[in-house]
């Protein structure tokens, strides 16, 4: 704890919160308690690593930190070398749509793919090029052309669907490098981000029959595990958020399209038959257990995801498909706080802006403000505790105690928004 | 002529003397004198109807051979007996009117026929010298007076019969006197102080008839029965005082006086006090001492105490002994000052075990009266004009009169009322329909107490099987188990039966006396233990919450298909976490439980009951509801879909479920307990070194995983010292790579079209080619070579490192 903390980091992390989100690296740093749950899914990236395959559902309250956790989830992942790509759903981006939905969210993966060198997203080109690299050391080894020693380490990948494509497509990534057609190298970049819409235009571009269209995202998603691990990544790690948008869809045959396809990455996943490829789902108790709407409305899903019987009276199994965040409390609360105030002072305890006792005077000032359950949304008052720092940084030798009964915390209301449902398509109304 | 002219003067009395003739057919006597004297008209009829008489008089004997045959047992005056029909008998003395004479002997037992009663009034010259001495008919000896058959004696017949008083007996049937043809005993002739001889003729047509007729004719004039009972108080008073034989009629005497009572005690106080006397006379005949320890013979209520009561309980005071329940029922069924009520008339067992029960459990081994001063003395005051004053009368030493005592009565008629009172209900049930007396439905309205000893042991037997623990059954089969197999009960009936059971310490569930719904024949109920001060439990709003609680739970237990052990086991545990909940209270829940683990109950049948809820205990009861769905591992859809519908009966906002359910998947205990702000924080200091342990523990993984520490501060300590060889630069790269990474590490910053050209001099992609550099700088390094797209930002800090 008393390691000195890189200034990056610090400011990554204070600067996330300020702004009221989670942080994208450092993660680390305040993590208080839940090492069952990081044990549990540290498992699963490992598993992943090794050439298997996880699926979790991560569910937890607003508040509870499930966007924390899977960033946390994702930087491990990184630090793992696995490729990651993470998107939350929302009602244009799902995993199963009619209308370039699910393309469109197949799309948004992509473009955040990441790696560890290039943590921020936009790592697809340099997964493809890694792989060619690789395989043109191998060919100038053994003097064949490139392209022949990337369609055979592709070889394997033509037994899944869409196999071909998709090697044609990178062989002609691989071509365009060869040959400096950059036009070719875009169309082949665009056509893995799954962003050409009609089958016409890839094939006058590429000479592909097929594109990545909404009903074969899965699909894609399995053969991007594969390559990445062909490409020298240990596997595809993808972390969708904000399950509850497809909670909130209002048509119900819109909803059981998309459990069905998580069923399928469900079933997928316990039978082994996705190399490589972990999959986390975040989403809230409503999504979850909503037997109208949500994935115990859909029986297959619900059966599967039965939890442990064994795991009653206390017990708690964490190798269960569903992983539950508890809603922080005040001691989380607590530590929290007192973490924060850690990595504000750079890591050493003598710069510390606030002694104990103001933390518990600020949780009492927020208590007052926003009632007695303000631990359990934690954005705002972590917002305002660290401008609270920030103000005592800047004027040294202020009075924290006048400061603090002056603060202004605002309550955090996002959490209704989860709860919020499309209305019916025919019982809308609207008013001008 | 004497004899012409008495026949004269009946004629002369008489208004029709030949009706009367044919009446009196059989007094031979008359009749014969009448042929002899005068030798009337028709005289040949008569003489038939004579003949007819005597050939019957073969079988029954006549009055004056009975007179003959007789064996005195009493005085008898030395009157010559005379065989047959003599028809030099003269008829009896006409009935003297001596009105002023009055005896006053004291002692009653001077009897003695007087011979001096003739009647003087009379010219009759002389008094007949052989009138038939009165003698007593033992009982079941048929005898002859007029023309009448007496078939079972008990009377006293004759011609002479003195009493105390001087005078004949009253009780005495003369047959010498006439006896008209005709009588009604239903009509009230007879005077106060009635006797035969003073009677009319047409009287003593009616009493003979009476008598004739067996004495049972309820509608009689209850004059002629004291008649009768003269002869019987005469019998067991005088004549028992002079010669003991005279006691080996009493138990028939007893036996027809109770008969007697029984038809006309209800009739004539007067004659049930007389006739309680005299049977108290008999009975306290050679009374030994503790009566109070023999069986109470039968008493008819008088105004008085009977004295064989006052002398048992007498003898009990004076022995401090306790009265045994026996004799305190009797006392009280007897005291003069106390009635007791219809219910417990009607029912006498019933009232007669009750009273035993309950005079125990009161009394312990029974009643201790305090002997008292006032002296016991039996003055037995006699019905028949023939004793009035003479004193008869029994001391019995220095036992007290009890009667004289207030207090035990009091007592013993509080414990009456009450036992009255709890048959109440029973006896307006039997008096409305006496037929159902057995039936359970009539049974269950006594307390056990009152019941049949059999059926007393089946309540015995239920409710020790009871004491080793609940037992589950069905309506009927309790019935059964009580010894019913008629009608099932109705509600008013299986009410009454919750009654009974909850005073024989049996709680039973449902609750039908907290209001609860009554069960069906085929329902089950539930029976238990339940103490006897615990009774009315369930009425508390503590209670009905918890109990609402356990309904709503099973109801949620039975959503998805099974009433698991663990949710049974859960539901029980709730029950004994609850606080404010009495022991009693507990029991009944459990109770309550097991009759909801059998069946239970729809939440749309709950909802009316939730209503009155305030929202803290309805938020309670979620909360509950949600950790019971919780309790088996696993929440099911059926179970989340049944939750939202309590939520929504309990009207809380039914999408709180799945937080609620989530929250409590998570560990419910993880929703510390805020203060209200005011309050200030709590912090749980344990929880708090909990988490720090686990944030340790995790901490300690991460930094394992992000391998933050390196080396200090970022110091140029030569961690790896590699090989300086040039073709090197980060290892783990080829040597395209190494030459571009030295390339960037040439420029801070680079243009992407800069770059990019760089790279395909050097054959190399170059996204690809920063991927992997940049990863063998993690490496090694632990940090990217370069970041950014366009421009792309080298990390030439790094350089120092490597060069390092």
């Amino acid at each position: 704890m008393n390691a000195p903390i890189r200034p990056k980091d610090r400011d990554a992390i204070i600067q996330s919160l300020r702004a009221g989100v989670v942080p994208r690296r450092g993660q680390h740093l305040i993590q208080v308690g839940r090492s069952h749950e990081v044990e549990a899914l540290v498992a699963d990236i490992d598993r992943v690593a090794d050439g298997g395959s996880s699926f979790r559902f991560v569910i937890g309250e607003y508040g509870a930190g499930k966007t924390f956790f899977l960033n946390l989830i994702r930087t491990i992942a990184l630090e793992r070398k696995l490729v990651v790509a993470n998107a939350d759903l929302n009602p244009d981006r799902r995993l199963h749509a009619s209308g370039g939905q699910a393309r469109s969210l197949y799309a948004e993966l992509m473009r955040n793919l990441a790696t560890r060198a290039k943590p921020d997203g936009g790592a697809l080109p340099g997964t493809v090029e890694k792989f060619i690299a690789t395989a043109k050391s191998e060919a100038e080894k053994q003097g064949a052309a490139t392209e022949q020693i990337v369609r055979s380490r592709l070889e394997q990948l033509t037994e899944l669907v869409h196999g071909y494509d998709f090697a044609d497509v990178i062989s002609a990534y691989c071509r365009g490098a060869e040959e400096g057609n950059e036009q070719l190298k875009s169309d082949a970049i665009r056509w893995l981000r799954g962003e050409f819409a009609t089958r016409t235009d890839a094939r006058a571009a590429l000479g592909v029959r097929t594109i990545v269209d909404d009903a074969s995202v899965y699909d894609q998603l399995k053969l991007m595990a594969r390559f990445v691990r062909l490409a020298g990544y240990a596997g595809l790690f993808v972390c969708l958020d904000e399950l509850v948008n497809i909670y909130k869809l209002a048509s119900s045959q819109a909803r059981s399209g998309n459990y069905e396809q998580i069923l399928r990455m469900l079933n997928d996943s316990l039978q082994g038959t996705s190399v490589g490829l972990g999959l986390v789902l975040g989403g809230t108790p409503e999504f979850l257990m909503d037997t109208r709407r949500g994935v115990y409305s859909y029986a297959a899903l619900q059966s599967r995801l039965a939890e442990n019987t064994f795991a009653a009276g206390g017990l708690v199994d964490y190798s269960g498909p569903v992983l539950k965040l508890s809603s922080l409390a005040l001691e989380d609360f607590y530590l929290l706080l007192r973490k924060i105030r850690h990595v504000y002072a750079g890591g050493d305890p003598d710069h510390y802006l606030l002694p104990d006792e103001a933390i518990t005077r600020f949780m009492e000032h927020c208590a007052k403000r926003l009632g007695d359950q303000f631990y359990r949304t934690p954005r705002t008052t972590i917002t305002s505790f660290i401008n609270l720092l920030a103000i005592l940084e800047q004027n040294p030798g202020t009075d924290w105690t006048a400061l603090i009964g002056g603060l202004d915390v605002e309550r955090d209301e996002g959490g209704k928004g989860d709860l919020a449902v499309e209305p019916e398509d025919e019982l809308a109304s609207f008013r001008l | 002529m004497i004899v012409a002219g008495v026949i004269f003067l009946i004629a002369l009395l008489s208004s029709d003397f030949w009706s009367m003739f044919v009446i009196l057919g059989g007094v031979e006597l008359v009749v014969y004198v009448l042929l002899r004297m005068s030798r009337v008209r028709q005289g040949q009829s008569v003489q038939r109807a004579l003949r007819a008489m005597d050939r019957r008089d073969q079988s029954e004997p006549t009055l004056a051979e009975l007179t003959e045959s007789t064996s005195g047992v009493r005085p008898r005056t030395s009157f010559g007996s005379t065989h047959v029909p003599v028809p030099a008998a003269v008829p009896a003395p006409l009935p003297a009117a001596s009105r002023g004479r009055t005896v006053g002997t004291d002692e009653f037992y001077s009897t003695g026929a007087s011979p001096k009663s003739t009647a003087p009034g009379y010219a009759l010259p002389k008094a007949p010298k052989e009138a038939a001495p009165g003698r007593w008919v033992p009982p079941g000896e048929p005898v002859r007076v007029a023309d009448v058959a007496l078939p079972d004696g008990m009377v006293y017949v004759g011609a002479r019969l003195d009493a105390p008083n001087g005078r004949t007996s009253p009780c005495l049937i003369n047959g010498l006197l006439p006896v008209a043809g005709a009588g009604d005993y239903r009509t009230r002739q007879l005077g106060y102080w009635p006797s035969y001889a003073d009677a009319s003729p047409g009287e003593r047509r009616a009493y003979l008839t009476w008598l004739a007729e067996g004495r049972t004719n309820p509608d009689c004039d209850i004059g002629y029965v004291f008649l009768f009972f003269y002869g019987l108080e005469r019998r067991t008073i005088l004549d028992s005082s002079e010669n003991a034989a005279a006691k080996e009629d009493w138990p028939a005497i007893v036996r027809e006086l109770r008969r007697l009572l029984a038809i006309y005690g209800e009739k004539s106080g007067s004659f049930r006090h007389y006739a309680g006397e005299l049977l108290s006379w008999i009975e306290l005949d050679g009374a030994a001492s503790a009566l109070y320890k023999k069986p109470v013979p039968d008493f008819p209520r008088t105004y008085e105490l009977p004295p064989y009561l006052r002398l048992a309980l007498g003898q009990a005071a004076n022995d401090r002994a306790p009265i045994p329940a026996s004799l305190g029922l009797a006392w009280v069924r007897m005291a003069p000052d106390y009635r007791l009520r219809t219910a417990a008339t009607r029912c006498t067992m019933e009232f007669e075990r009750l009273f035993t029960a309950r005079y125990h459990d009161d009394l312990g081994a029974g009643l201790v009266i305090p002997k008292n001063r006032t002296k016991l003395k039996f003055v037995y005051r006699a019905a028949s004009a023939g004793l009035a004053g003479t004193n008869i009368s029994i001391g019995f030493g220095d036992v007290p009169d009890v009667t004289a005592l207030t207090r035990p009565i009091k007592t013993l008629a509080a414990i009456a009322d009450r036992c009255t009172d709890q048959l109440a209900a029973y006896s307006r049930l039997v008096g409305r329909d006496p037929s159902l007396a057995d039936s359970l439905e009539c049974r269950v309205l006594l307390p056990a107490a009152a019941w049949v000893a059999e059926d007393k042991a089946r309540l015995d037997a239920l409710s020790t099987r009871v004491r080793t623990g609940s037992i589950t059954l069905t309506m009927k089969e309790l019935e059964t188990s009580l010894g019913d197999t008629g009608q099932p009960l109705t509600r008013k009936g299986i009410r009454s039966l919750a009654q009974l059971l909850e005073a024989a310490e049996i709680g039973m569930e449902p609750n039908v006396l907290g209001g609860a719904r009554i069960p069906q024949p085929e329902d089950s109920i539930v029976l238990f233990e339940q103490l006897a001060q615990d009774a009315n439990v369930g009425e508390g709003a503590e209670y009905q919450t918890a109990a609402l609680t356990l309904q709503m739970g099973s109801a949620l237990a039975l959503a998805d298909g099974k009433f698991g052990e663990q949710e049974i086991g859960f539901l029980r545990g709730r029950i004994d976490e609850w606080e404010r909940l009495t022991s009693a209270e507990r029991r009944r829940l459990h109770a309550h439980l097991r009759l909801l683990v059998a069946g239970p109950p729809t939440l749309a049948a709950l909802k009316k009951k939730l209503e009155p809820l305030t929202t803290a205990v309805r938020e309670s009861v979620a909360a509950c509801m949600v950790t019971l769905a919780q309790s088996d591992g696993f929440v099911s859809p059926d179970e989340v879909k049944f939750l939202e519908k309590i939520y929504k009966a309990l009207g809380i906002e039914p999408d709180r479920v799945f937080s609620d359910v989530h929250a409590a998947g998570t560990g419910a205990s993880r929703t510390s307990p805020a203060k209200s702000p005011a309050a200030g924080i709590q912090l749980d200091a344990d929880r708090i070194a909990a988490l720090q342990q686990d944030t340790a523990r995790v901490s300690a993984m991460l930094s394992e995983i992000f391998t933050e520490e390196v080396p200090d501060q970022g110091a140029p300590e030569p961690v790896e010292p590699e090989p300086h060889g040039q073709p090197s630069l980060l290892p783990g790269l080829d040597e395209p790579h190494c030459a571009f990474a030295r390339l960037l590490l040439t420029r801070p910053q680079w243009a992407r079209a800069e770059l990019e050209d760089a790279a395909a001099d050097l054959g190399l992609m170059l996204d690809g080619a920063l991927e992997q550099i940049n990863e063998a700088a993690f490496d090694t390094l632990d940090a990217p070579l370069c970041e950014g797209d366009d421009p792309i930002d080298v990390d030439t800090e790094l350089l120092e490192k490597i060069e390092a």
